[in-house]
């Protein structure tokens, strides 16, 4: 299994590509821009994005959707199904996506956004906006930031602490380290 | 892709090191182990996907090696030149680092978070969106280093010198700093308020 990082500096969001060790079908997770640079890491590399998962549907992390179908026939996955204009398979906690040898765990963790999701695999968590290093996504209201908080308390820092965490945006991190150091976990709810 | 095999004691959910079944705490020759490790770094230009958690290294030249997704974490790190090298997500994560040499580096997601620092050199180096949050760090420079999107939030930096630093969209918010010399720096474009940051 490979796996990529790829940075995209129009909306400073990042998006993660897991692949086979050789060429083959690939999981893409978030497509915040789909430009030369992204596209290039695929086919460099002999990848075919066959699935895509979405943390949340705000912008910076869709907006390349169109231009990935124009090139690659991939199912869309996300927890809102309805919000999209292409068509979308749902998921949640008690329906995973399938992406073939890739096994997925979905956490639902709403406070940034109502269909926020987390994906755990293989000791690596994708959190889109719910947690970055250091802090956490933003809330517009009070109420948003304590279901935040709470989803982050309940689903994510409850896992194994030698979990990798690779956010949305920002530079990756763990969650051992998020526990001691991230000044918004050491709020009281 | 990171090579994670749980170590096979029973019982223990840590994960194993290279080349060995079971984890550090559960290594029979720590000592050993780290010689040969050291060899097998110096040794090789591409050192990639290598769980070396709790690894003891002393004096050892690492210069312009290229290092990409490994897990250093809670290394011991004394007197070790990295200077020239590439790192890409790298692990250094709960580990020590006295007098290491990071000089005209290109660290890219590179993890450092809960580190103690010392009298180490970033200067002259592209450190991009590296994760440097809660890092004990003191007696230490990243001058003339384009530090882009990195962020330091809730560390603790004591005679730490950032002068000439592209600090654009670096993060220090609930940082405890010292005599810190950010001159000719573009402070400006760096978040130091201990508020919550719009993504």
């Amino acid at each position: 299994m490979r796996f990529f990082s790829y940075f995209s500096v129009l909306h400073f969001s990042n998006c993660y590509l897991i692949g086979p060790d050789g060429p083959g079908d690939a999981v893409l997770i978030d497509a915040g821009i789909f430009d030369e640079g992204l596209l290039r890491l695929i086919e460099d590399n002999g990848l075919y994005v066959r699935w895509v998962l979405i943390t949340h549907l705000h912008h910076g992390h869709i907006q390349g959707l169109q231009t990935l179908l124009k090139i690659y026939d991939a199912g869309i996955h996300a927890f809102d199904a309805e919000s999209l204009e292409a068509p979308v398979q749902p998921i949640s906690e008690s329906k995973p996506p399938v992406c073939g040898p890739y096994s997925f765990q979905v956490l639902e963790t709403p406070g940034h956004s109502n269909d926020s999701l987390c994906f755990l695999c293989d000791g690596m968590l994708f959190t889109g906006d719910t947690l970055s290093a250091g802090s956490v996504g933003h809330t517009p209201t009070g109420y948003g930031r304590a279901l935040l908080l709470s989803s982050i308390r309940k689903k994510i820092l409850s896992l194994k602490e030698d979990v990798l965490i690779f956010p949305g945006h920002g530079p990756p991190t763990r969650l051992a380290i998020e526990r001691r150091f991230n000044p918004y976990l050491q709020e009281k709810l | 892709m990171f090579s994670l095999r749980t170590c096979s004691t029973d019982g223990c959910a840590h994960w194993a090191l290279h080349q060995r079944d079971v984890c550090r705490k559960h290594l029979e020759d720590p000592q050993d182990y780290d010689q040969e490790t050291a060899a097998m770094l110096s040794g090789s230009e591409v050192i990639s996907e290598l769980n070396l958690s709790s690894l003891v290294l002393k004096d050892l030249d690492l210069s312009g090696k290229r290092i990409e997704r490994c897990i250093l974490s809670q290394t011991d790190l004394r007197g070790v030149d990295f200077s020239g090298s590439r790192i890409r997500l790298v692990y250094l994560d709960f580990s020590v680092l006295v007098n290491c040499c990071f000089r005209n580096v290109k660290l890219y997601n590179a993890v450092f978070a809960g580190s103690s620092i010392e009298n180490c050199n970033f200067s002259g180096s592209d450190i991009l969106r590296c994760n440097f949050c809660g890092i004990q760090c003191r007696e230490t420079l990243f001058n003339e280093s384009d530090l882009y999107a990195s962020r330091f939030i809730a560390s603790n930096l004591n005679r730490v010198g950032f002068k000439d630093c592209n600090l654009k969209q670096v993060r220090f918010e609930h940082a405890q700093i010292s005599e810190a010399d950010f001159s000719y720096s573009n402070t400006e474009d760096a978040f130091f308020e201990n508020k919550a940051y719009k993504m």
